[in-house]
């Protein structure tokens, strides 16, 4: 019977012992860590890789190559060079730093590199990251991992993947078929002909009409915030100077401007030469049509998509863009 | 203004792919766990539904065998004790006949004295509020014990009835435990071994506490008669299989914790 | 009597499984379902104008450093005015105050030293002498980070967004007992239970601090209600039963103290149950029959309104059992109803929040205090008794029409 009370007591009291011993000698009792100093910056990636390179540069004058090591998130080897030339089909591991211009000759391969002077990477390379301090030229097909960010302008080529994030102090021009996740430039343009979709004339061309969400016809002029809980419809040349949300998708017509935020559950198209002095949060895909504009050069404006964004021709982004799903031009 | 999509240009995969994505741990407001996959989780159902058939198996003689176990432990400590035949749903069960100590009306006055003045000392002495609460509910319902014993002389439940009802409890919680065991885990990235693992530790665990509390409770109920009854039912009946529930709960997600720490290629971008 | 007793433990344990299912639907929400992006991706180079309200009553110990983390934010400052409102402080926070105006224009304290006290009042005298579009409200021991304002400030890109709530993050964790299951508490209710309200499109709560909302819209609702001691659950209802939304912002975290004491907690949980019960009363049937909700929405309306009101509830269900175990009344309908109710309301129904709780601490990477889980039995005890003393204050309050008095949640000096 002593044996049941002792058993009773302590099958009682085992799932608390855990606790006990964390009570008494605290294992995991801190705060959970806030970095008081964030700050959101679309060119984080560079910047920060830039400040450790920077640290770990030899003193000026030095002998090159220079070789040491670096840590990034782990300690990985560190090679400076006064030019650099990387021949096609090389393998550079490791991190790589460039005092004057970089050239990344075809289907070579590297890890993360930077450049103090302008970066020329050629058809089918592929880089973990990339830094550089002047212009970059991505060639086609070349493979990012990471990221990439340019102090002036970046060109990308072709079919090219741009990792995770994609960003330049200038501007970021982007051909056909590039893979994207966050973009930022000012502005970032595209460059992908591409037809422009049909439309059929109806009677929501003609009238405000509202059957399972709203459709404001053609050249509808609106200055009021306008929230639809369906989808909704701006027509072709309609100006509205107010934020617009709608719980399902939005289509902006040709022509179409809007000076306000664009904000839907749902997905979002933008036709085509469609100016938005404003952000787009989309929780489902964007389509940007044809030489649409979205900010301004004094304006910088996002554009995010909890899916995917499709960038069409000539289209000129100032700012950030964020595909969760992934981008791509064409 | 339909308009007609041209046939879209699109690329077979859209950006990056998994294959290209770098290690960068996600910050703790955009994570989430890894889905399960169907045959893992279908894997943990079939895991569940075994268990729950070897409850509906073996629930009836593992309570006889309890029953046998408790009735032997009271004898010993020379409460004479014998089980008994009962059905409960589809089971034969065999609660355990023992004798419960006859309180007279000084005794109950006594314990429901005590208390009272057990509440105003608590009342008094401040100690922190949550084990304050605690004791003080205890004591509350040990009063309404007493007083009610004081005021209808009897117990709702006699020795017999009360045994009846912890062993018809003790299956249920078998019952349900695996199921809800089961469900819970199916929620996070345990592997159907390890949910096979947790649903069994919880369910031993259970069944052991169950053999020990039910003769205990016995026992005391033998040496001081009905008046605690409420008290041992309500506090350390079901609610003590919740508690340990959680925290053999706890411990597996403190190594499953541990585990997406190490791997945090493991953690889900929203 | 019997009868009335089994009927009443049936309807309270059936309660109990819905709020254990709505526990398990928030944390299968948060854990496996698909989260609803919040705004913190954008970044605008033309953000709205902010009216910072900082509501102080002795505040000395602390007002400084939130004063400082303010005007230290990333935000433009030429689009910021901090609104210290000191309210019948007599202590140096007037003093402080007034240094602070003199070196930023763009800091203009209130001092109040007529008129009522109370949170409510102090924040109605900052609207009205606020100017800009979007207030941001933040109590005056909270650290706000360098980016928070942005956070916050991002999510009225959206016209349909009225409010915004980030995340408040103790910072006193390791205090005491106390702190760190407060802690846990905090942790679940936000990284599981607002985010996932949010998710599932439900309402997530503004909490009157680390948030913020229009002021335009605050105007048109009339202000804060100086009646009202959960000036923030009534606006967030306001608001959602008029049509607007309130956004949960799971990024924008800031530091808070939470009470270090029993007896402060005590008063601090019977205070907002009094004011929370307060808003049922004021909201219920505005919620039912709102328009702009749908029937979901309303049932979880419902559900966040009682949530105050559930462990009077509960206690009543638990003495309820203990009578019927008295009279040997505890078969319902028969042996088989005694485990069904009582086993599964204690297995799965006191179950549910500990493992959103759980959930929520697996995803903020936290290991070992994942073993508190079961000391929270203890702690629901406690939370019950003291709820339930907020629900008859409250009963009180509305049977004898008592007008409030403002009460603040002591603080410590110690800071993170």
């Amino acid at each position: 019977m002593l044996l049941a009370m002792a058993c009773t007591v302590i099958l009682a009291v085992v799932p608390f012992v855990p606790g006990a011993i964390e009570l008494a000698r605290p294992r995991d009792n801190r705060r959970l860590l806030i970095d008081q100093g964030y700050v959101r910056n679309p060119r984080f990636f560079g910047l920060s890789f830039r400040a450790k390179v920077a640290a770990a540069l030899p003193a000026p004058g030095g002998v090159l190559p220079y070789r040491g090591s670096i840590s990034l998130h782990r300690a990985e080897s560190f090679e400076v060079r006064g030019q650099l030339r990387v021949p096609p089909g090389a393998s550079i591991g490791g991190i790589i730093a460039s005092l004057e211009n970089t050239d990344i000759g075809r289907g070579a391969k590297l890890g993360d590199c930077y450049s103090r002077g302008g970066a020329i990477v050629a058809d089918r390379a592929s880089l973990r990251a990339l830094a550089c301090d002047g212009d970059v030229t991505l060639g086609e097909d070349v493979r990012i991992a990471r990221w990439i960010d340019a102090s002036n302008n970046m060109s990308v080529g072709e079919r090219c993947d741009l990792g995770q994030s994609a960003s330049a102090d200038g501007n970021v021009l982007l051909r056909e078929h590039c893979k994207f996740r966050r973009l930022w430039g000012r502005p970032i343009v595209t460059e992908a002909p591409h037809a422009a979709a049909t439309i059929t004339p109806t009677i929501e061309d003609v009238v405000v009409f509202g059957s399972r969400g709203l459709s404001l016809p053609r050249g509808t002029n609106l200055e009021q915030d306008l929230v639809v809980r369906g989808a909704l419809q701006v027509g072709a040349q309609s100006k509205i100077r107010g934020d617009i949300k709608a719980h399902k998708s939005i289509v902006l017509h040709s022509g179409a401007r809007i000076e306000g935020n664009v904000v839907t559950r749902q997905n979002l198209t933008v036709v085509g030469d469609v100016e938005i002095i404003g952000n787009l949060f989309v929780e489902g895909n964007i389509i940007v049509g044809s030489r649409s504009r979205i900010g301004s050069p004094d304006a910088f404006k996002s554009v995010y998509a909890a899916g995917t964004i499709q960038l069409r021709d000539r289209v000129k982004i100032f700012g950030w863009t964020v595909a969760e799903s992934g981008g791509w031009v064409g | 203004m339909a308009l007609v999509a041209e046939p879209a240009v699109t690329p077979a995969t859209a950006a990056s792919s998994d294959q290209t994505r770098p290690s960068i741990v996600p910050h703790r407001s955009y994570r989430r766990l890894p889905i399960r996959g169907f045959r893992s989780r279908l894997s943990s159902t079939i895991i569940v539904l075994l268990v729950e058939l070897a409850v509906i198996i073996f629930a009836a003689p593992v309570a006889g065998g309890i029953s046998r176990l408790v009735a032997t432990a009271l004898n010993g400590s020379g409460v004479a004790s014998a089980p008994q035949g009962d059905r409960y749903l589809i089971f034969n069960l065999a609660p355990v006949g023992s004798p419960m100590a006859s309180t007279g009306y000084e005794t109950l006055v006594i314990w429901l004295a005590s208390a009272v003045v057990g509440i105003i000392v608590l009342a008094l002495l401040r100690p922190a509020l949550p084990l304050r609460y605690f004791v003080i509910s205890n004591l509350t319902l040990l009063v309404a014990s007493a007083a009610y014993l004081i005021v209808t002389g009897h117990p709702g439940y006699d020795e017999s009835q009360f045994s009846r009802v912890y062993l018809t409890t003790a299956v249920t919680v078998w019952l349900v435990l695996p199921v809800v065991v089961g469900l819970v885990c199916m929620l996070f990235p345990f592997s159907a071994l390890e949910t096979a693992a947790i649903i069994l530790i919880a369910l031993s665990y259970d069944v052991i506490l169950c053999a020990a509390r039910y003769a205990t409770f016995l026992w005391v109920l033998a040496k001081t008669g009905p008046v605690l009854m409420l008290n041992l039912y309500l506090f350390f009946g079901p609610l003590l299989d919740f508690a340990l529930i959680v925290g053999l709960f706890s411990a597996a997600l403190v190594r499953l914790s541990n585990k997406l720490d190490k791997h945090s290629e493991d953690w889900e971008w929203l | 009597m019997v009868v009335t007793l089994k009927i009443w433990v049936v309807v309270v344990v059936a309660v109990m499984i819905v709020y254990a299912i709505r526990h398990a639907i928030f944390t299968i929400s948060r854990l496996a379902g698909r989260q609803r992006p919040y705004y913190q991706d954008i970044i605008d180079g033309q953000m709205p104008s902010l009216s910072v309200l900082i509501p102080m009553h002795n505040e000395a110990v602390v007002a400084a450093s939130v004063l400082d983390a303010i005007l230290g934010s990333d935000y433009p400052m030429d689009k910021v005015e901090v609104i210290a409102i000191d309210d019948h402080s007599n202590d140096g926070t007037a003093a402080i105050l007034k240094r602070y105006a003199l070196s930023h224009p763009n800091v203009r304290p209130l001092f109040r030293e007529n008129g009522s006290r109370g949170k409510s009042n102090a924040l109605n005298a900052g609207l009205e002498a606020a100017v800009n579009e979007v207030v941001i409200v933040f109590d005056a021991d909270y650290l706000p980070a360098r980016d928070l304002l942005r956070q916050l400030a991002n999510a009225f890109v959206d016209p349909e967004v009225g409010a915004v709530m980030g995340r408040v993050v103790p910072f006193n964790c390791d205090h005491n007992f106390l702190t760190r299951v407060l802690t846990m508490e905090r942790t679940g209710g936000y990284q599981v239970d607002q985010q996932a309200r949010y998710n599932l499109d439900l309402l997530p709560q503004y909490g009157g601090t680390v948030g913020g909302f229009r002021r335009e819209i605050a105007h048109l609702l009339g202000g804060f209600d100086p009646n009202q001691l959960a000036e923030d659950t009534d606006l967030t209802f306001k608001l959602f039963t008029r049509g607007w939304h309130v956004a949960y912002a799971n990024r924008a975290e800031c530091y808070e103290q939470v009470p270090e004491t029993w007896s402060t907690r005590f008063r601090q949980l019977r205070r907002w149950a009094r004011g929370h019960n307060l808003v049922f009363v004021r909201h219920a049937l505005p919620l039912l029959r709102s328009e702009y909700l749908n029937a979901t929405q309303k049932l979880e309306g419902m559900l966040l309104l009682l949530v105050y009101t559930i462990p009077l509830l509960l206690l009543s269900g638990f003495a309820a059992c203990a009578a019927l175990f008295l009279m040997g009344a505890m078969p319902i309908w028969g042996a088989v109803w005694i485990g069904i109710f009582v086993v599964t309301y204690n297995a799965f129904g006191n179950f549910a929040p500990v493992y959103e709780i759980g959930a929520a601490e697996v995803l903020d990477g936290m290991h070992q205090r994942i073993y508190l889980l079961p000391y929270l039995f203890f702690v629901y005890m406690y939370n019950t008794w003291t709820t339930a003393t907020g629900l008859i204050d409250a009963l009180g309050d509305v049977l004898r029409r008592r007008s409030l008095t403002w009460e603040k949640t002591e603080r410590s000096a110690v800071r993170p």
